[in-house]
């Protein structure tokens, strides 16, 4: 599941999580399929951002994956006592993320 | 020698008469340019995303047949000085690139990549004028869209060089040139009267240290630069972390904790400006950040 | 002719003793459109043309009493005619030498023998290209005093409906005082763009942009769309201003600077003042009557240190 802005939204995505007015009165439901006439009402209806089943936007900030690529990406850093301490504060910087994010979807699927 | 090739090098550089951009925002702003009834505001939101569109009207707008060169460094002030007619013009006149075009995708996502994550930084430090920090951070790597355009073959050099020896981008083109693009964005902003904050932060932005007169410009494309890298964003020619320079980030008077935050947003972010993305308008959203 | 070139009959003095071009000449045109003034001797004409200046004067080489060279060159040296187009008659040998057009201060010559058409259409562009360089301002380029004062007028005379703007810059003393004329010129020309810019930003619609001199500018707009252009321009010219200071200026939101009696003071930033005189229902009758309303609602204006706009909302 993603949580994309209205403005990345295209037909053939399907809705995650049931999209409700303010006073929680379901809009749309969870599971319903996004067609263009169906992204023009929820736009004119000012929501700005929706949550869709999948990766459907680009997935480079997904937190775990973000962890895994810091040794390539420090490689020719490790002599660098601060590089070594960057790198440090973000593999825990990303794991914290990614853990929160897990226990979202869990949450979602119960 | 080396000054010898520095010196053509630089002839090469400043001669350069068009600068293409790729398709996707040029298409977008042309679109915008034909109907006389859009905002400057809306043309500006949408030339913030071209590294290219971004420094020709810059260049002009600062030139001095306007009479107030160096003054302007923000894109929606550019556009209200220049005028719907100069602005369509420019337009119109811009080229895109054709065999490079699928090369220079990375390099156009890395730059947007850094506006961003300059004008969250800027923000995050509590700076006045952010938009300002993200122009410098959207052209901090403008030197090698100008080396790849003016010296194709030194620039394929240099690519073959980060990938044979492992090294960064900077570095190749030091092997490879004997100066760095840092050192062209100085020759270029220079030579376009660009104002003195954006000079500083294009030719400093690996070194911020050096940063005379706009230490905190510099700073901040820095760490942007940094952040940009860290999420893969794009790609600015290799794909290596770069020093972070603790100095920049005392300067900016924030701390590694602060930046999460900064992270924070520019993952948020992220998603809306992969709605730029580089390619065919009927592509499909889900083909996100492409490394090149 | 259905082409109205000019806003008002346009005079014109002829210095020839050849009665065939004479007679060309008021074939050509309408005495409403161009009235020609036929004077055989060159020496007697140029009292004429210094009290009465005509607004295009062509003259022929075959005058005998003085060069057709030497006319141009007596008009153009003094600066009160420099701006009165002049067209010189001539004979193709007389280009077997290269001219010194940097002496010889011509704007435009008809070679005999004379085509009637070409006559015509190269008096028009000459007097179309004089009122276009007239009167601009030299630093921006803008319409100056003359042209402002007439289309005003000529608004006034056709009884439109329309808003006049006028436009200055506070505290524009004391940064020309701190930071020398030639930055002051850059915040002008700015202000310039600013205005011009905004103004042609309302598609559509009549509107004209003048530059008086100094920091005073005016706008004219229709009635219904004045409001919104002052907001426009107030708002585009208080987000650009500031960079025109230096950082610690800027930083500050003031300058220190010493004023007109050699004290050390603090100035805000140069600020735009804006005084709107709506002519509805033809209530202007002159130009006066407009600047004068202006002048007094500038007062009000004045008043508020910040950027702003005052609308004359006095009906007819």
């Amino acid at each position: 599941m993603q949580k994309i802005p209205l403005t990345l939204a295209q037909p053939g995505m399907k809705l995650a999580k049931a999209i409700t007015k303010a006073n929680g009165m379901a809009i749309v439901g969870s599971g319903v399929e996004l067609t263009e006439a169906l992204i023009d009402r929820l736009d004119g209806m000012g929501i700005d951002k929706i949550f869709v089943v999948g990766d459907a936007v680009s997935a480079s900030q997904n937190p775990s994956e973000r962890a895994l690529r810091l040794d390539h990406l420090f490689r020719r850093l490790g002599d660098d006592a601060y590089m070594v301490k960057v790198k440090a504060h973000l593999r825990e910087y990303f794991t914290i993320k990614a853990a929160a994010d897990a226990a979202v979807a869990a949450q979602d699927k119960g | 020698m080396e000054e010898d090739l520095k010196t053509s090098a630089k002839g090469k550089i400043l001669s350069i008469r068009d600068l293409p951009t790729l398709p996707r925002v040029l298409d977008e702003v042309s679109r915008l340019v034909q109907n006389p009834n859009t905002t400057i505001e809306a043309i500006a939101k949408v030339i913030s995303r071209d590294q290219v569109l971004s420094a020709k009207v810059l260049k002009m707008v600062n030139s001095p047949v306007y009479g107030f060169p160096g003054r302007i460094s923000s894109i929606q002030h550019s556009l209200v000085l220049l005028g719907f007619n100069v602005i369509r013009g420019v337009i119109i006149s811009t080229s895109v690139f054709d065999i490079m075009a699928k090369a220079m995708e990375g390099l156009w996502e890395h730059s947007i990549g850094c506006a961003l994550a300059t004008g969250l930084i800027a923000r995050k430090a509590g700076l006045k004028d952010p938009e300002e920090y993200s122009v410098c951070g959207l052209l901090h790597d403008l030197g090698k869209v100008v080396a790849a355009v003016q010296l194709p073959d030194l620039h394929k050099a240099v690519g073959e060089t980060v990938r044979s020896q492992d090294l960064r981008w900077l570095e190749a083109e030091k092997a490879v040139l004997g100066f760095g693009h840092d050192r062209i964005n100085s020759w270029l902003a220079e030579h376009w009267h660009l104002p003195p904050n954006i000079k500083e932060a294009m030719g400093s932005h690996h070194f911020p240290e050096r940063a005379q007169l706009y230490p905190l410009h510099a700073a901040a494309v820095h760490v942007g630069d940094f952040v940009v890298r860290v999420f893969e964003y794009g790609s600015g020619g290799d794909d290596q972390a770069v020093p972070l320079n603790p100095q920049a980030l005392k300067t900016l008077n924030i701390s590694l904790s602060d930046l999460d935050s900064v992270l924070d947003g520019f993952a948020e972010d992220l998603s809306e400006v992969s709605g730029v993305n580089f390619m065919p308008e009927d592509g499909p959203a889900s083909s996100g950040a492409a490394a090149g | 002719m259905a082409l109205t070139l000019f806003p008002r009959q346009q005079h014109g003095i002829l210095l020839s003793p050849d009665p065939e071009l004479a007679a060309l000449f008021r074939s050509l045109w309408d005495l409403s459109e161009v009235e020609w003034l036929v004077i055989e001797r060159g020496r007697r004409a140029m009292e004429i043309i210094f009290n009465e200046p005509p607004d295009i004067l062509v003259v022929d080489n075959r005058l005998t009493d003085i060069r057709s060279t030497e006319v141009a060159t007596i008009v153009k040296s003094e600066n009160v005619y420099r701006q009165l187009p002049v067209i010189l008659c001539l004979d193709s040998d007389d280009f077997e030498q290269p001219w010194n057009w940097n002496e010889i201060e011509a704007d435009d010559f008809l070679v005999r023998p004379f085509l009637p058409t070409q006559a015509r259409e190269r008096v028009h562009l000459t007097l179309c290209r004089a009122s276009r360089a007239m009167d601009a301002n030299p630093l921006t380029k803008l319409p100056g005093n003359t042209s402002i004062i007439s289309r005003i007028q000529d608004l006034i005379d056709r009884q439109d409906d329309f808003a006049l703007a006028y436009c200055d810059l506070d505290y524009f003393k004391s940064f020309n005082d701190k930071y020398g004329f030639s930055r002051g010129d850059e915040v002008l020309m700015m202000t310039a763009r600013v205005i011009v810019n905004t103004i042609r930003g309302f598609t559509g619609v009549r509107s004209f942009v003048g530059h008086v001199g100094g920091d005073d500018y005016v706008f004219i707009v229709p009635a219904d769309i004045a409001e919104e252009a002052c907001k426009r321009v107030v708002e585009a010219f208080d987000g650009i201003v500031p960079h025109f200071y230096d950082e610690v200026d800027r930083e500050r939101e003031s300058i220190v600077s010493t004023d007109r009696q050699g004290e050390v003071r603090t100035f805000p930033l140069m600020a735009l003042s804006i005084a709107v005189v709506f002519n509805t229902g033809g209530r202007l009758k002159h130009y006066g009557e407009a600047s004068a309303i202006a002048m007094g609602l500038k007062k009000k204006a004045k008043e508020n240190v910040k950027s702003c706009y005052v609308l004359d909302r006095r009906s007819p």
